[in-house]
């Protein structure tokens, strides 16, 4: 059985220039221990998706609709309460995108680490704290740091601890919003290799957002195209790489340096498109040079061509 | 939350969208128009001279209630009337008695009104060789009595003639009220009451025509006269008149001037003073920074109001220098705090840099590029922050520490409760130059608060 | 000993406020001498009262006129030398700064207090009192107003209340003694069913809980014309205020993590802005008796404002001065409390992280 299952998720805010529709009809799979990476420009919808997945909505919704399946459950039809209590943390957590301020900065970081045993699991505060404590030890971090506040910790140090936040309560799913975005190479080479580390021992299944191609090769198993606030292509890593098959992805391919082929560097013409009034049919037309007259009518379907894209190329 | 990215245009051409804002600004706009007024049109310069001057309002009613209470009242009251020469229903006749001329004018006038008038005066202007002229005055009301006023000579050139305090003359027309009722009524009979009165128990006035015939002799060919008959009402204008019997509306309009210009003079530079300074402090940083940080929190520790009411009675200041102590007394303080963060963040921004690389002057730097930046997320401040100068100025009025030679709404306010308007009812004395205030004070706050909605984006309509 | 570098912070501050009220103080007595104009009020005052005392005096009935006012110039003189008003003022300004700081504040000119001393200290504390109780009622009921009432709002944002809050805020942009004079219009003159002014019932009851009614009952109006004032900007401000910090991310981020509403509500948001509310409440507070001035005298309410209104009246300099140094001590001796107070609350300056 799958670990999650999305179908035809949708989440639209209201604001005053009209209907963002940040998450439009996506669907994708998720077993257990698999890595899947969902990358794309700024403004596509991604860092929305995870809000939808984890159900934190901001005040101006306007539609948040579609099917969420987690280990068999269904997750949309929780009331705020259940999902408070079984799904937040306990089943499905978070590494948010500018992890550098999710920290409270009155709260001692041992604390706050220890906080989701605490209310989930209903554990002793002191227990608790000793368990964060082993954690940041494992994360590569000295214990001493829990009883430090935030503001005394580096970027790099607050990343770990915000990842064995995330971490503490065993959950099914780990969300990281572009963790390592806000930090220097060698500190998010380091994360990186950490995270794969937790992925090998615990089986972890992670879904990893972010706009830099390079860093998700070494996670993914599963590698997700967005655009205007869709999915256009998940492939398994390696065809993502070398076989991509929407234009977009395929552009996207061409506009990263690699290391050791030579490479004449692309850049995708046009500007990101609006998503409160996204272009007609499919929404890559004005930037595809592949593009062809049902592609400008039409919003194609997703197809199955060994795995998903959606592209009138492939009919 | 630091500097804002909108420009001062941006920012009020976002502010025609709000309603709120455009009601506060009609209101200012009016209040301008008023003060524009008062410059332009009237003697504003000797504007304190002539409030002060309690010989030149003998022409109104005192204490008389706005025009339009009648609007509100079903006891309508009456305005101030004029009648004699050179105004309607007037007619004279002269014949020769005696050898002297004898000149019987009669004016008359139609009195419809619910109350009584509040004073009677005979304006009489006259030239004479030898005798003064003997003015005998009758009045006939409605119901065909006619009632003898008594006999005056007046001696001056022009002279102002206050039957109504004729105490007398009140008392005999008083014996004839009584008589008249057959009872002792339970009104007091003033000589207002007793000209204008129906005879029962209750005080009310006889509606209808008056006449009132002037017999005046002059004993020398020569000798002029003329007069007229003023009966003070007790309704005036669009804002009533005070104990003293000035017009509320012309010190409502000398008002306005002081109103906004202290409000808007104080506030700005005092916005200006703190911005200029706190740009300095967090600019240049080091021992000039330790230096203002230092001053300022001195400033914090002065308490400012019993410092302003010390000096202000001590100096006998006038509005002027009272506003210059004002603005010292504020040039740091807590904002200067909150300012000095933005400069010091701006500082390391990197078009600030960037001048600094290709060697832009400090000043210029500050001047052109730290100071527009942080201008606009103070402007809310700035105008929210108008009314209470502007009341400051009131308070200070209240305490009776006022500039004599200044009319202010708040002067207005302080002499209502001298003459005691809260204890005798006169309330337009009173609530008509708070409404001044208020209306001021909510004019820029509805400005205010709307530009503090448009600079804090994180506030607006998500 | 290793003194904390919390505590080396404080003492460090400590000096500097105390160095800040004696330049504070020594300001007021200069500004309190008015150019020497004060001076000439004492001695022509010195003058009157011994001339007076002379001509009653009948031991110098017999005199002629030129011994006579021999005898009120050397008594004149006696006078002007045993108040110290010989000395040149820089010098007496020094020791009247003394005086100030160690809060020996000397005989008033004209005011006394209630048992018929002339001690400026005693004066200010018997009125001290009654200032406190008025406004410290008045700032703590808007605190409480703004905090409840912000914070309710800071949750139920675009409500309909919260456009009427903020359509109704230009209402505090007049002062509260304004409303007083307002109510007092309505509510005494008009209605006549709440007094004008005082403390307490004239002549007070004997009954202590029928005494603490009365002075209920007169607290009414200045209160209620303060909280009229600051009700709804106080309320916009701290909605705002909560607004701002309830977007922070670690807020998002412990919404995440599943942490209770109630609990996210006091750990994430208002722990977080201790540091910036107690401030403001603590120099509302201290503003408020410092601005007391004129509300006392609209509702003659007997606290240390009305007295300053009537030192000033008497130009009763001893007690103008008296009065503004105890004010500068108040506004200093909060702000260090306060300081003391952001050391407990915010680790950062616990850990002696200055400059924040």
């Amino acid at each position: 059985m799958k670990l999650l299952s999305v179908s035809n998720l949708k989440l639209y805010y209201k604001t005053t220039k009209g209907v963002v529709k940040a998450v439009d009809d996506v669907s994708f799979d998720l077993n257990k221990g698999e890595t899947l990476a969902i990358v794309g420009e700024s403004g596509c919808g991604k860092s929305s998706l995870s809000r939808a997945i984890i159900r934190l909505l901001p005040r101006n919704v306007h539609t948040y609709e579609g099917k969420i399946m987690l280990n068999g459950t269904d997750l949309m039809s929780m009331d705020e309460e259940t999902f408070r209590k079984e799904v937040r943390w306990r089943k499905i957590s978070m590494v948010f995108q500018g992890a550098l301020n999710s920290l409270n900065p009155v709260l001692k970081v041992g604390y706050q680490i220890a906080e989701p045993l605490i209310i989930h699991m209903k554990m002793d505060e002191k227990e608790a704290i000793e368990r964060a404590k082993e954690l940041l030890v494992k994360l590569g971090l000295s214990e001493e740091f829990a009883e430090r506040y935030p503001f005394e910790l580096s970027g790099g140090m607050k990343q770990r601890a915000v990842i064995a936040m995330a971490l503490i309560t065993n959950p099914d799913l780990i969300i990281l919003d572009e963790p390592t975005s806000a930090l220097d190479v060698i500190t998010q080479a380091n994360i990186m290799n950490m995270l794969k580390e937790l992925k090998r021992s615990r089986e972890q299944t992670f879904i990893f957002i972010t706009h830099d191609i390079s860093v998700t090769s070494e996670l993914a198993d599963k590698v997700a195209t967005m655009y205007a606030g869709q999915i256009v292509e998940i492939a398994p890593a390696d065809t993502f790489y070398e076989e991509p098959l929407h234009p977009y992805t395929q552009k996207l391919m061409k506009s990263v340096p690699t290391l050791r082929r030579e490479k004449t560097l692309e850049s995708i013409p046009g500007a990101p498109p609006n998503l409160i009034n996204p272009p007609s049919g499919c929404r890559f037309h004005p930037r595809c040079d592949k593009a062809m007259d049902i592609c400008r009518k039409e919003d194609p379907p997703t197809f199955e061509r060994g795995h998903s894209v959606k592209c009138w190329l492939y009919r | 939350m630091s500097v804002s990215e909108y420009t001062l245009k941006g920012i009020f051409k976002e502010l025609m969208r709000y309603k709120s804002a455009l009601v506060g600004l009609a209101i200012l706009v009016f209040l301008v128009a008023l003060s524009l007024y008062a410059l332009i049109f009237t003697p504003y310069a000797q504007a304190g001279e002539i409030w002060n001057d309690q010989n030149r309002w003998l022409a109104y009613p005192r204490n008389a209630a706005p025009e339009w209470y009648n609007f509100f009242s079903s006891k309508k009251l009456p305005p101030s009337i004029l009648i004699g020469e050179g105004l309607p229903n007037h007619k004279s006749e002269e014949a020769e008695r005696e050898g002297h001329r004898v000149i019987t004018y009669l004016d008359s006038f139609t009195y419809n009104y619910d109350d009584f008038p509040s004073e009677l005066v005979l304006l009489i202007n006259t030239t004479y060789s030898g005798s003064p002229p003997t003015v005998k005055v009758y009045w006939v009301k409605p119901s065909g009595e006619e009632l003898n006023l008594s006999v005056y000579r007046p001696r001056n050139i022009s002279e102002s003639i206050y039957i109504s305090n004729n105490l007398i003359l009140e008392r005999d027309l008083e014996e004839y009220a009584i008589d008249k009722l057959g009872f002792t009524p339970n009104y007091t009979i003033t000589i207002p009451v007793a000209l204008f009165m129906e005879y029962k128990g209750e005080p009310t006035v006889m509606k209808g025509n008056y006449t009132v015939r002037i017999e005046v002799t002059l004993y020398n060919r020569s000798d002029t006269f003329s007069y007229r008959l003023l009966m003070h009402g007790k309704v005036y204008g669009i804002a009533g008149t005070d104990i003293y019997r000035r017009p509320l509306e012309i010190g409502l309009i000398w008002g306005a001037p002081i109103a906004l210009s202290f409000g808007i003079v104080a506030s700005v530079t005092i916005t200006f003073a703190n911005l200029i300074l706190a740009a300095i402090s967090g600019y240049y940083g080091g021992k000039i920074d330790s230096l203002i940080q230092r001053l300022t929190e001195i400033y914090m520790i002065i308490p400012f109001v019993p410092f302003i009411v010390t000096i202000s009675i001590l100096y006998g200041l006038d509005i002027w220098r009272l506003l210059l102590i004002v603005i010292i007394l504020s040039i740091l303080g807590t904002p200067v705090k909150t300012y000095r963060v933005w400069v010091m963040q701006l500082k390391t921004s990197p078009y600030v840099e960037a001048a600094i690389a290709y060697g832009a002057s400090n000043l210029r730097i500050i001047a052109l590029y730290i100071l527009p930046r942080i201008l606009p997320p103070v402007v809310p401040s700035l105008v929210l922050s108008i009314p209470s100068y502007v009341f400051l100025e009131a308070a200070l009025a209240i305490l009776g520490l006022s500039d004599p030679k200044v009319v202010s709404w708040g002067r207005i306010i302080e002499e209502s409760f001298a003459g005691g308007a809260v204890y005798k009812g006169y309330y337009h004395w009173v609530l008509i130059p708070s409404a001044m205030l208020i209306l001021t004070a909510i004019s820029f706050a509805l400005i205010g608060l709307a530009l503090d909605r448009i600079v804090n984006p994180r506030l607006r309509e998500m | 000993m290793r003194i904390p570098p919390l505590a080396k912070v404080l003492i460090k501050r400590a000096f500097v406020l105390f160095l800040m009220v004696i330049i504070v103080t020594y300001l007021t007595i200069l500004i309190a001498n008015a150019g020497g104009y004060v001076d000439e009020i004492i001695i022509s005052d010195i003058k009157f009262n011994v001339a007076q005392r002379v001509s009653a005096n009948p031991l110098y009935k017999g005199l002629s006129i030129e011994e006579r006012n021999k005898l009120i110039e050397r008594l004149v003189e006696d006078e002007i030398r045993l108040r110290g008003l010989d000395k040149p003022f820089p010098i007496r300004s020094l020791i009247y700064l003394w005086n100030g700081l160690t809060l020996d504040l000397g005989r008033s000119m004209y005011l006394t207090s209630d048992t018929g001393s002339r001690s400026v200290k005693l004066i200010i504390l018997e009125r001290l009192p009654q200032t406190i109780l008025l406004f410290t009622t008045a700032t703590v009921i808007i605190f409480l107003i703004g905090l409840f009432g912000g914070l309710y709002l800071s949750r139920n944002f675009g409500s309909f209340l919260d456009k009427l809050t903020i359509y109704l805020s230009p209402t505090s942009a007049i002062p509260g003694w304004f409303y007083g004079i307002l109510l007092i219009l309505i509510f005494y003159s008009y209605l006549h069913v709440l007094p004008p002014g005082g403390m307490v019932d004239y002549p007070p009851p004997e009954e202590p809980v029928a005494y603490f009614l009365s002075v209920l009952k007169h607290m009414i109006l200045p209160v209620a014309a303060w909280v009229i004032s600051s009700f709804f900007i106080e309320i916009y401000y701290n909605r705002s205020f909560f607004l701002t910090y309830s977007t922070e991310d670690y807020v998002e981020a412990a919404k995440a993590k599943g942490v209770p509403p109630s609990q996210i509500e006091r750990r994430y948001i208002l722990r977080p802005a201790l540091p910036p509310i107690v401030t403001s409440f603590a120099f509302a507070v201290v503003l408020s008796w410092s601005g007391a001035i004129i509300t006392e005298t609209v509702f003659n309410w007997p606290g240390l404002g009305r007295t300053l209104a009537m030192a000033i009246g008497f130009f009763d300099v001893p007690v103008i001065v008296g009065i503004t140094v105890v004010f500068a001590y108040l506004i200093a001796a909060t702000t260090f409390i306060l300081e003391i107070i952001y050391g407990i609350i915010d680790p950062r300056i616990r850990a002696g992280v200055e400059g924040i």
